[in-house]
């Protein structure tokens, strides 16, 4: 069990990770925990519908996704997908930068020396 | 295993109608897709662990309050105190019970009373508190809500 640090640290990238999969491409619940799983498994926990899907749900209320209700052929069931709206990629790319400059002030941290002026 | 599992969820599940249904709707596909993918039923259920752990994970993640909460007890709160208010500035204006008439000028008769004031100022006082705690309830509220 993840110190309570590490929980919380991993809960914020898990957004930005999660922006970053469907601005790939549209897809599905699924699909979207395979390939975390896949990906990051043994360093981001194993990745549970419980912990993504309500996420999702946050990042769709808040406009970054999109999503649409496909049919399933065979039982009349349904699948959700998702994609990435405007607003999201935006926010993506936002957080990605902000993802770079703050690596690497960490980074510099940790080594010890003088924090470099990373350029704005 | 499926069918109970999803109906213990919709039982245990505190959301809101639809957002509820929209849960509901999501595990079903969750099934319904582990099997395309050959992933077993079990597989699938130990990944979303219990459906008490299920369920509070969800409401966690969405931010529902947990325990006390809502907007009933601070409404309730306010007006019990408009109440109070209301009816101690009545009482306030009103002459003490057992009166026998009002004098026009000021009298030399000491009325004995259990309080030494008003007991209209004491309900006042009280309604005041009971506004205060009903901000304060709202505050909290407010503040609960900034930290999700």
């Amino acid at each position: 069990m993840d110190s309570r640090y590490v929980q919380q640290f991993k809960k914020g990238s898990l957004e930005m990770i999660l922006l970053s999969l469907i601005a790939r491409k549209e897809t599905y619940g699924y699909e979207i925990i395979t390939e975390l799983n896949r990906g990051g498994a043994d360093v981001l926990g194993y990745a549970r519908e419980g912990t993504v899907y309500p996420i999702l749900y946050r990042l769709q209320e808040a406009g970054l996704l999109s999503c649409r209700l496909v049919p399933s052929a065979a039982n009349g069931a349904s699948k959700k997908y998702y994609a990435i709206t405007e607003r999201g990629r935006s926010t993506l790319e936002e957080l990605t930068a902000f993802w770079e400059r703050y690596t690497a002030c960490v980074d510099a941290f940790l080594r010890g020396g003088e924090p470099t002026e990373v350029a704005k | 295993m499926k069918e109970q599992y999803l109906r213990q969820v919709a039982r245990r599940l505190s959301l809101s109608r639809r957002k509820k249904r929209e849960v509901l709707r999501d595990l079903e596909e969750a099934f319904a897709s582990a099997q395309e993918h050959g992933e077993t039923e079990e597989k699938v259920l130990e990944r979303l662990g219990s459906p008490e752990e299920f369920c509070a994970g969800v409401e966690e993640q969405l931010g529902v309050r947990q325990g006390r909460g809502g907007t009933a007890p601070i409404l309730l709160t306010a007006c019990g105190a408009v109440l109070l208010g209301l009816f101690a500035a009545a009482q306030a204006g009103r002459p003490p019970e057992g009166a026998i008439g009002q004098a026009d000028a000021a009298t030399t008769i000491q009325v004995e009373s259990a309080f030494p004031f008003d007991p209209a100022w004491l309900l006042l006082g009280l309604a005041a508190l009971l506004l205060l705690w009903a901000a304060a309830l709202v505050l909290r509220r407010r503040r609960k809500e900034r930290g999700v």
